[in-house]
């Protein structure tokens, strides 16, 4: 027991004197600006489509639009074109209307349905949190 | 050195200027320990700032139930700890016969010999000698002044084996001293 208490006190004695270490002095503003770039990292959401591919497209598309119109009967038209748009029967409509489920399925469908609902608010609650501690 | 306690608030809520007081309040007993745990002061460096990081990280997740100083250790200490793994560099703790009475009066003598500026250095060296866990509950029990509670949740020890492993760690120490300080001691002696 007294030696235990010797060598308490001589380690008293030896840590009496021991001081802490220091980090290099521009260590703060390291640890701040990795931070800093982290958040950027985090926030910064960059398409899955790169923009020039996405130009493209959208003027292609528009191109594509104009062509079909100005060839097609609506040009030579006196009507509105939204007269000769019929909504009433359509193949969407003539499809569904034949489509028979079974019960199985149907409630295969809304199991998935659900599955997907929970999945999207538990993937929307793990980013916000992901993105918060950026 | 804890008067200017940072505001975890306004931390969450981004302000990085309270995370630079949180860095500055606790960034010299981090590295010391990781300094005494790693053995390099460049790794060390990293390893502070990672730990660092992984607060500001998981700052959200600190609920306050021990003290934030305790909480930003155990971090230290865990990412210590993962350096060490993946480096593959850690020491485990070497059996060292006990010590007896006469031999802790001869290291205490010897000390008294030494020039302050001698002490504090060959101090240092004795650290650096011990396994990253004695180094760490060491500095943290008499740098720190962290209770025996306090060094358990660091370490995820309990009590009674933080209790054991400092009184181990003194040991060891007091043997790599007496090692050191042998040309000391025979000049006492002689």
């Amino acid at each position: 027991m007294d030696k235990e208490k010797d060598l308490e006190k001589l380690m008293d004695k030896i840590f009496e004197g021991d001081s802490l270490e220091v980090p290099s002095s521009d260590f703060t503003r390291n640890v701040i600006q990795k931070v800093e770039e982290r958040t950027k990292e985090k926030l910064t959401y960059t398409p899955l489509l790169p923009k020039w591919l996405l130009q493209t497209l959208v003027g292609s598309a528009a191109i594509f639009v104009v062509y079909v119109f100005m060839n097609s009967d609506f040009a030579n038209s006196e009507t509105s074109y939204f007269d000769k748009l019929n909504f009433s029967t359509t193949w969407l409509t003539e499809g569904l209307s034949q489509l028979n489920l079974s019960t199985v399925l149907g409630y295969a469908i809304l199991g998935m349905g659900l599955l997907i609902c929970l999945q999207a608010s538990l993937l929307n609650k793990f980013l916000n949190r992901s993105n918060s501690i950026a | 050195m804890k008067d200017n306690q940072p505001n975890i608030s306004a931390i969450l809520a981004g302000d990085s200027r309270e995370f630079t007081v949180l860095v500055d309040t606790y960034k010299n007993v981090v590295f010391t320990v990781a300094l005494r745990m790693v053995k390099n002061r460049e790794e060390a460096e990293e390893v502070a700032q990672d730990t660092f990081i992984k607060v500001y990280k998981s700052l959200g997740k600190f609920k306050g139930d021990s003290k934030l100083s305790t909480w930003i250790y155990r971090i230290a200490y865990n990412t210590c700890l993962d350096r060490l793994k993946k480096s593959e560099r850690r020491r485990k703790d070497v059996a060292i016969d006990e010590l007896e009475g006469f031999e802790i009066k001869d290291i205490d003598n010897a000390l008294e010999k030494l020039v302050q500026s001698e002490k504090q250095e060959m101090i240092k060296a004795c650290i650096a000698k011990l396994s990253p866990k004695d180094a760490a509950l060491l500095t943290l029990f008499y740098l720190e002044e962290k209770n025996l509670n306090e060094l358990g949740e660091i370490i995820k020890m309990n009590q009674n084996a933080v209790k054991v492993g400092l009184f181990r760690a003194r040991g060891r120490l007091a043997k790599v001293l007496k090692k050191q300080l042998e040309p000391e001691i025979i000049a006492n002696y002689g």
